[in-house]
């Protein structure tokens, strides 16, 4: 019974945010703000990934490859630095359901693709990826960390935490004034 | 809590509409300024793509290759008056005839290159009947012999006169 209550209490703790959630805010920020990084690098390159899903029309590729790439840098940043988290994380899990939406089809479909996740041809890290189960089940996990942060009130070691409580140091002072 | 949880709801989704806005901007200007970026075109320059300008000695070396089927844009009277020999007729004009008239397109189903022509460089009836073939639903490239059957006829290439 103790223990019980003691995994409730760490289920609680969660959702409002604790240590466990900051580090996952901060991981998922970082690996963002790295796939996005390794796309910007080379876009005719990530352009080339978007047309192997055979998804969006040929005349969508190059915009779908261009924001994609922004906006995945962009969350990664805000995640990171703790800024505007709720939309980031909101963000991110759109763009986490359009990806496993976009694996789920080609793996429906049996075609074996490049997953063009991490454009290891950029990073050198000489390790490609083929779309398998596994990406599919990586990204859920990425979508479970998104919603957690996203279902999160408070974020340690973020601007939001830090300009929060310095207006709650102050509000004594700001009633008066 | 049901007016406070929609007003933060509605600020969510206009944070989240100005990241993707942000995004799209960063993405634009960064894809701009890099040396392997995209270059955005409108849809009418990605169809044209297919639609292939050659010279009258390239169209020379398909017709010699065997490889290409050769098509007048030009009108009935001009083609029966001279044209490139083998050359199929398909007058711009005709192809909108209902059934009796109507040009023969069968060749488009053969593994044969197609090469339009019409009279010189000025007239756009080539252009014209290949973007009519595309919207046909045709894929493959189609050639244009950009200076037209005058250069042909003045390089000393084969010619077939009348009926």
């Amino acid at each position: 019974m103790g223990g019980e209550s003691g995994i409730r209490r760490a289920m609680v703790s969660m959702l409002y945010g604790n240590w466990f959630t900051t580090a996952v805010r901060l991981m998922l920020g970082g690996m963002m703000l790295f796939a996005g990084l390794v796309k910007l690098a080379d876009p005719s390159l990530f352009g080339m990934a978007v047309e192997r899903y055979e998804l969006l029309p040929a005349i969508l590729v190059p915009y779908a490859a261009t924001i994609i790439p922004a906006l995945e840098c962009l969350i990664g940043i805000s995640l990171v630095a703790g800024f505007r988290v709720r939309a980031s994380a909101a963000s991110a899990f759109v763009l986490m359901v359009l990806f496993i939406v976009a694996v789920s089809v080609n793996l429906a479909l049996g075609r074996q693709i490049d997953c063009g996740c991490f454009q290891p041809a950029v990073t050198g890290l000489g390790f490609s990826e083929t779309l398998g189960p596994w990406t599919l089940v990586r990204n859920l996990l990425f979508l479970a960390g998104f919603a957690l942060i996203f279902r999160a009130d408070r974020h340690l070691l973020s601007i939001e935490n830090a300009i929060e409580k310095t207006r709650l140091k102050n509000l004594e002072k700001s009633k008066y004034e | 809590m049901s007016v406070d949880g929609r007003r933060i709801s509605g600020r969510l989704l206009r944070e989240m509409i100005v990241i993707f806005a942000v995004a799209c901007a960063l993405g634009a200007a960064i894809n701009l300024l890099h040396p392997r970026g995209f270059i955005l075109v409108n849809r009418s320059t990605v169809e044209e793509r297919s639609i292939v300008p050659i010279s009258v000695d390239e169209a020379r070396i398909k017709r010699d290759a065997g490889s290409a089927v050769f098509v007048d844009a030009r009108d009935r009277a001009e083609y029966g008056f001279s044209r490139i020999p083998g050359a199929v007729s398909v007058p711009l004009l005709d192809l909108d005839r209902p059934t009796d008239g109507a040009p023969d397109l069968s060749f488009l189903d053969r593994p044969v290159e197609v090469v339009i022509y019409c009279e010189s460089a000025a007239c756009g009836a080539a252009r014209d009947l290949a973007v009519r073939i595309r919207e046909r639903g045709y894929e493959r490239a189609l050639y244009i012999m950009e200076k037209g059957f005058t250069e042909w006829e003045s390089k000393g290439f084969p010619v077939e006169r009348g009926e």
